[in-house]
């Protein structure tokens, strides 16, 4: 394609933080917009995939998520959470959206936490934020591996899935009341284990 | 168990979007009052954020970049002009002399066009051709685009960039869209059709697109608006509402 609409090129839209990155694209700037999806592309593509497990539909999610952003990057509220966190909502309600009214079968999709697997592709561009999501990963995938299998497989179900505890109970045969205590107990430990590892970060 | 230890065991499930319908609404209600419940929602809510990052880390093409940068039009809503109007307050632009008169004299030239154009829908042919005339005197190209039987009340006007690069298309008098459509701009050569990117109105039919081209729009023929599903189509499928040609 030919030219986009230009930006200042002084600013170096690399060094921005996501909240300022933001605000460039809350003032329509393409470029600040581009930054953002080199940051979480990846992230956005791979969760639509495997909610979907179809390339083209989670492309499409992709490019839903990115122009929503673009569309209402003004109703970010920086007190309400990260950008990370509104991302992230923005794209499982998108794929868990499409997931129910396409009715894709479950076992055409089977569901993955990716365990512990602390080496990452790079291609080098920015190495920093390249470690601090190394990092991230690594944690969550820890504190993901220390569940006990069937609290991993009821959470994958609602995180994925979209599932209600009623669904996931009846989709594993179990009562509702074991379902709601899995997904609680779950939860909590996450939250802890990643309480205490921003804990030792700040010591 | 007091209400407020009921409600903190409920908030991992709400976070996830798995309580039923009555439970779901007893912990809204007290998150309205309880800001200690609404912090360790934000928690988990975050926590949602990083368990993203457990996903099996795969890419998308390459060529998906590229695709939302051009759906990514830069006048979508009525707010979105008012915020650009305050981008130089609010965003760090560096603006130097010569690059403030290098966009100050074109986008100059494009709004005495757009005002030409609106004060002259009531005699629209008059509009244009003052619109014309003006725009020639600047070194602007311009294509007066009309409406088809689908939508008679249609009208356009392209101005095309003096380098024959880029433009911008301003419509008025669209027709109605629904939820889930857009209007998508075709550039035309050959017989074929090229997408030079999707747009809305505002409500009284009034809207504008930045084009994007892959060529310089002025080596296109003909240019057309049909209606496309939302985000547009790879080729046009809907009903035309307005064409014209260069020359």
């Amino acid at each position: 394609m030919a030219k986009l609409k230009p930006s200042v090129p002084a600013v170096n839209f690399s060094e921005l933080s996501d909240p300022d990155l933001l605000n460039w694209i809350k003032n329509a700037d393409q470029s600040a917009l581009g930054e953002l999806y080199d940051r979480y592309h990846r992230l956005v593509y791979s969760l639509a995939y495997q909610t979907i497990g179809e390339s083209a539909v989670a492309e499409e999610i992709t490019q839903d998520v990115f122009l929503r952003i673009w569309e209402k990057a003004a109703t970010y509220r920086a007190e309400q959470g990260k950008v990370l966190t509104w991302i992230v909502t923005i794209t499982r309600n998108r794929a868990i959206d499409l997931y129910r009214r396409r009715r894709i079968r479950p076992e055409n999709n089977p569901l993955v936490w990716e365990e512990l697997n602390p080496l990452e592709r790079s291609d080098g561009t920015n190495i920093e934020a390249e470690v601090d999501n190394s990092l991230m990963r690594t944690n969550i995938r820890t504190a993901l591996a220390s569940l006990p299998a069937e609290q991993r497989q009821a959470l994958s179900l609602a995180f994925f899935r979209g599932y209600s505890h009623s669904e996931i109970a009846e989709n594993l045969h179990e009562p509702i009341g074991t379902i709601k205590t899995r997904i609680r107990l779950a939860m909590q430990k996450l939250r802890q284990y990643l309480m205490e590892e921003a804990g030792k970060e700040n010591d | 168990m007091d209400n407020k230890d009921l409600i903190s065991d409920l908030l991992p499930a709400y976070s996830l979007d798995c309580l039923d319908a009555a439970e779901a609404e007893q912990v809204t209600s007290h998150l309205k009052e309880c800001s200690r419940c609404r912090q360790e929602l934000q928690d988990y809510q975050e926590l949602l954020g990083r368990m993203a990052f457990a996903v099996p880390e795969i890419s998308p093409s390459p060529e998906l970049r590229e695709k939302i940068l051009v759906a990514a039009q830069p006048v979508r809503e009525s707010q979105q002009i008012e915020v650009k109007s305050r981008a130089v307050e609010k965003a760090p632009r560096r603006w130097n002399a010569n690059y403030l008169w290098k966009i100050a004299l074109p986008a100059w030239g494009v709004l005495s066009l757009i005002v030409i154009l609106l004060l002259g829908m009531s005699n629209i042919s008059l509009g244009r051709r003052l619109a014309s005339l003006e725009a020639g005197r600047l070194g602007f190209q311009t294509v007066a685009m009309s409406g088809t039987e689908t939508a008679p009340q249609s009208v356009g006007l392209l101005v095309i960039s003096p380098d024959g690069q880029e433009g911008c298309l301003v419509v008025d008098g669209m027709p109605p869209l629904a939820e889930d459509q857009d209007y998508q701009l075709w550039l035309i050569r050959d017989g074929q059709r090229t997408s030079g990117g999707v747009f809305h109105s505002y409500a009284s039919g009034y809207g504008v697109l930045w084009i994007h081209a892959e060529q310089p729009l002025v080596s296109y023929e003909a240019f057309g608006v049909t209606i496309e599903p939302s985000g547009g189509s790879p080729d046009a499928t809907g009903d035309k509402i307005m064409g014209g040609s260069l020359n």
